[in-house]
């Protein structure tokens, strides 16, 4: 009968010296390493377990989205599959957060090569001739200038939509979809599907995002060059730490070190917010290097 | 969302889905499944542990909690003595937090 109260007994006693060894900062939990050899050190030597299927998804300006259910099919990017993805992202990173190596190039083909003749006498479209030193450039030259709008009456109607152009217009911002006789109703041949540009029906001040499917070059995506997407096929167990050399020093590369580096930009936006897996790791390795 | 993984108003708790255990005496080996790694736990830091999985809990709210979860005088397990122990477990990933402002 004496027996459960003499061992509380001596359990309680064994807490008590157990705290106080606590209180002077003898450690409670030890990690237990393969090597006997090397010092065990749980802050350093933490792991991160990917989840099978992360995706991350990266723009232009170094934003990231990180989904662990999206589903990509492998077959290239759509702004479908971008939205869709970023619909299903669990983690969002602001722009910048993403450095330039893991970027998408934004190097996209020319939407207006072989788009039809071009008498070369419409000088607002001088971005569709010069050679671009990118894409978003003459982009956004083509967007400042004055923009020819279509002969499809819906263009009028949305001649001032400033902010998204979710319509499905026949604009495809190139600069001579065949005949360019400024009368709003010449039908471009250069591509086959370029609709006469020119004619009065306005500016299409279409600033901001214009998702539209074209139909002017039906199969024209910029997703692909905007956007740069890394899947984690299976799942993947990595110490962080790894990357690390003996100054301390991080050399990341691959899609380990992509996420190395969303992991701890995660971590420092938003701590452990969210639970972002291996944030508690990273964290940890962080603030190890930040106090020694 | 600027705050630190430290504040007082979060709230933490162990997933007992995320570890397995096996007593050996005074020690308590957590095998731990998102980590792979396995921690050797004594007495106090595995009823810390056992604590959390309860239900989730504040800094301030282990603190108060944890003394009597030991039978002992909150003078032999002050809230620093608790932190400490909170940020073993925190450190290797066996506690998650689930709320907070």
């Amino acid at each position: 009968m004496n027996e459960p109260r003499t061992t509380d007994r001596v359990f309680l006693e064994k807490r008590r010296q157990l705290l106080k060894l606590g209180a002077a900062g003898v450690p409670m939990l030890l990690t237990m390493k393969a090597s006997a050899s090397s010092t065990a050190h749980s802050a350093l030597d933490c792991q991160i377990t990917i989840p099978e299927g992360l995706t991350i998804l990266v723009s232009l300006n170094g934003a990231a989205w990180i989904s662990t259910t999206y589903d990509y099919d492998g077959q290239g990017l759509t702004s479908q599959k971008v939205a869709a993805m970023q619909n299903q992202s669990q983690y969002v990173l602001p722009a910048g957060a993403v450095p330039e190596r893991y970027r998408p190039d934004g190097d996209c083909p020319d939407p207006c090569e072989n788009s039809g003749d071009d008498d070369d006498d419409d000088d607002n479209w001088a971005a569709a001739k010069k050679p671009r030193e990118s894409y978003l450039a003459s982009l956004l030259d083509s967007l400042m200038l004055s923009k020819p709008a279509n002969a499809d009456d819906r263009s009028t109607q949305l001649a001032y939509n400033w902010g998204n152009d979710d319509d499905d217009d026949d604009d495809n911002g190139c600069s001579t979809g065949g005949d360019d006789d400024d009368d709003g109703n010449g039908n471009g041949n250069g591509n086959g599907n370029g609709n006469g540009n020119g004619g009065n029906n306005g500016n299409h001040n279409g600033w901001g995002n214009d998702d539209d499917d074209d139909d002017g070059n039906s199969n024209y995506d910029t997703s692909e060059c905007e956007y740069k997407i890394f899947v984690f096929d299976s799942q993947v167990q990595y110490a962080p730490g790894d990357f690390l050399d003996s100054s301390g020093n991080w050399s990341l590369s691959g899609k380990l070190g992509l996420y190395t580096i969303v992991a701890a930009k995660y971590g420092q936006y938003y701590g452990n917010y969210n639970s972002f897996p291996g944030v508690s790791c990273l964290l940890s390795i962080l603030t190890y290097l930040n106090n020694h | 969302m600027p705050a630190g993984p430290n504040s007082d108003t979060w709230r933490w708790r162990a997933n007992a889905r995320h570890y397995r255990t096996h007593v050996l005496g005074d020690v308590t080996y957590v095998y731990c499944h998102l980590s792979g790694e396995t921690h050797m736990l004594n007495l106090v830091s595995m009823a810390m542990l056992d604590l959390l999985v309860q239900r989730p809990y504040s800094l301030a709210e282990l603190a108060d909690a944890f003394p009597a979860c030991l039978d002992v005088p909150v003078a032999e397990c002050p809230p620093a003595v608790v932190a400490r122990l909170f940020g073993e477990l925190d450190d290797v990933g066996l506690v998650e937090r689930v709320s907070g402002a």
